[in-house]
């Protein structure tokens, strides 16, 4: 689903990737980690296309993200995402919908019971709490049907309760192939089949029994 | 149309906008109570000119800020990634965010210059056709210096270099384009004046405020001395034209090259 073959990536000649080699399968859960600064989100945003790169490929379900098609494959949560805060919940989610073609109102309803927004979604986002901002922001994904989930922190910044509910969201999601960005390990260990790990621009990927017992957690 | 919507709602619901516009409205009113002493002949003329040159100040200010600020906020809320990655091009992207803005801002700011044209009416002799001029050269205004703050918008990467890009950009419009024209006053001639010419017309605010006083009447073509024909050697709406197309197409195309030359997003 998601394929990286030697992508090199740099910021002003120095290289912050090194020949990366990545690939999710179907129904992958696969966490990112690394320390701060190693290359996570010059990786996501390359996968995302949002940073363009010189070196390597990057495919999405076996199209190349530097082609037309492959975004309607894909959904993207950003880290801290605080979307329109003079708008409603709803107002937020009907703008997001409406870049596929029409606004579905029972799937829109579907995506915001599943977060438990469904009540919420009169307010401004200006009141809601961050845990809040992202599960609409989960709901949005939810809503696009994409088969590939990129996650970027969701869980950043959160207290432990919005944790607890981001992370229950995304329990449920069964199925989908996930790239999931975290610096906790033990959000890691509830939610992922597979770790990449990030270190000096090299990356290696384990499944998570070997990573944890590689780095004796 | 879901960019118009959802910007005016952004808008509409903040303070920024209706800042602005009651500031536009406190100046329109005191330069009409001034103008009511003007002698009777030409005092619309006069009122619509006084007008202008209050604007030149104020218009861009407000127009780049809050151009500029609708999509830094787009980079920080993180719905611009959000989007890019979904469906748009950064193109894309700003074309919609261009329009939504351009609308909302346009529809706000000419409304006023619609409802003032009641008091216009009751307090000078009344020329429509003067007045659709003046909306003509406002309305440009607002468009160029709308299409500068989404470009300012589109290549800076935080509040705080925006703040000094908006007054920088104001800075060079308002005094540093006329102190560096004045630097070469001097040297000017009849035989480069052409060249003169062209650099002093691709201020818009010198070219909108030729196109308002010579489409008034207020600065008459027809006696005009040779260094000022050399000067004028295209018509003053053909000037305004080329600087509607150079600066917000130019902006345009620059705000997505450059967008992309930087890696951001």
């Amino acid at each position: 689903m998601i394929e990286i073959k030697g992508l090199s990536q740099f910021y002003q000649k120095k290289e912050v990737l090194h020949e990366v080699d990545l690939h999710v399968g179907q129904g992958e859960i696969c966490a990112l980690v690394g320390r701060n600064g190693a290359g996570k989100s010059t990786l996501i945003h390359s996968v995302l296309g949002l940073l363009p790169y010189k070196k390597g490929e990057i495919l999405i379900k076996g199209i190349s993200n530097r082609k037309e098609g492959w975004k309607s494959e894909l959904a993207y949560l950003p880290e801290k995402f605080h979307l329109y805060s003079h708008l409603t919940g709803e107002e937020n989610f009907r703008f997001f919908a409406s870049l596929e073609k029409e606004v579905n109102q029972k799937r829109m309803e579907e995506s915001l019971r599943m977060v438990d927004l469904w009540e919420q979604r009169g307010q401004r986002v200006a009141g809601y709490s961050k845990g809040m901002l992202q599960r609409l922001g989960l709901a949005m994904m939810l809503y696009y049907r994409s088969d590939i989930l990129i996650l970027d922190e969701p869980t950043s910044g959160l207290d432990p309760v919005g944790r607890k509910e981001v992370l229950s969201v995304i329990k449920r999601l069964k199925g989908k192939t996930i790239l999931f960005s975290s610096h906790h390990i033990d959000e890691i260990i509830q939610i992922c089949s597979h770790v990449a790990f990030l270190e000096e621009g090299k990356l290696r990927k384990y499944s998570l029994g070997e990573f944890l017992q590689v780095y004796s957690w | 149309m879901m960019y118009i919507w959802k910007e005016w709602k952004e808008q509409s619901r903040g303070k920024g906008i209706w800042l602005s516009l009651i500031m536009l409205i406190l100046i329109s009113i005191s330069v009409l109570m001034q103008a009511t002493s003007f002698p009777s002949d030409q005092g619309f003329e006069v009122f619509l000119l006084s007008l202008y040159d209050v604007n030149v100040y104020v218009i861009p200010l407000l127009t780049l800020f809050l151009a500029s600020f609708s999509i830094i906020q787009e980079k920080e809320q993180k719905t611009l990634y959000f989007l890019l990655t979904k469906k748009e091009s950064y193109r894309s992207f700003l074309w919609k965010k261009s329009v939504a803005v351009q609308f909302v801002t346009f529809s706000l700011f000419m409304g006023w210059y619609f409802i003032l044209a009641i008091p216009m009416k009751f307090f000078f002799t009344f020329h429509l056709g003067h007045y659709l001029v003046f909306f003509v050269v406002l309305s440009i205004l607002i468009i160029i210096f709308n299409q500068i703050g989404l470009f300012l918008g589109s290549i800076v990467s935080n509040r705080m270099q925006l703040i000094g890009a908006n007054i920088f950009v104001w800075f060079l419009f308002i005094f540093l384009f006329d102190l560096i024209t004045l630097y070469y006053l001097p040297y000017i001639t009849v035989q480069n004046m052409k060249w003169f010419s062209l650099v002093y017309f691709l201020n818009p605010l010198h070219t909108l405020r030729f196109y308002l006083e010579t489409s008034t009447g207020m600065f008459p073509l027809e006696h005009m001395s040779r260094l000022m024909e050399k000067m004028v050697w295209l018509p003053p709406a053909v000037f305004l034209l080329v600087d509607v197309v150079i600066w917000v197409l130019s902006t345009f195309l620059l705000a997505t090259g450059l967008h992309h030359k930087g890696g951001r997003v």
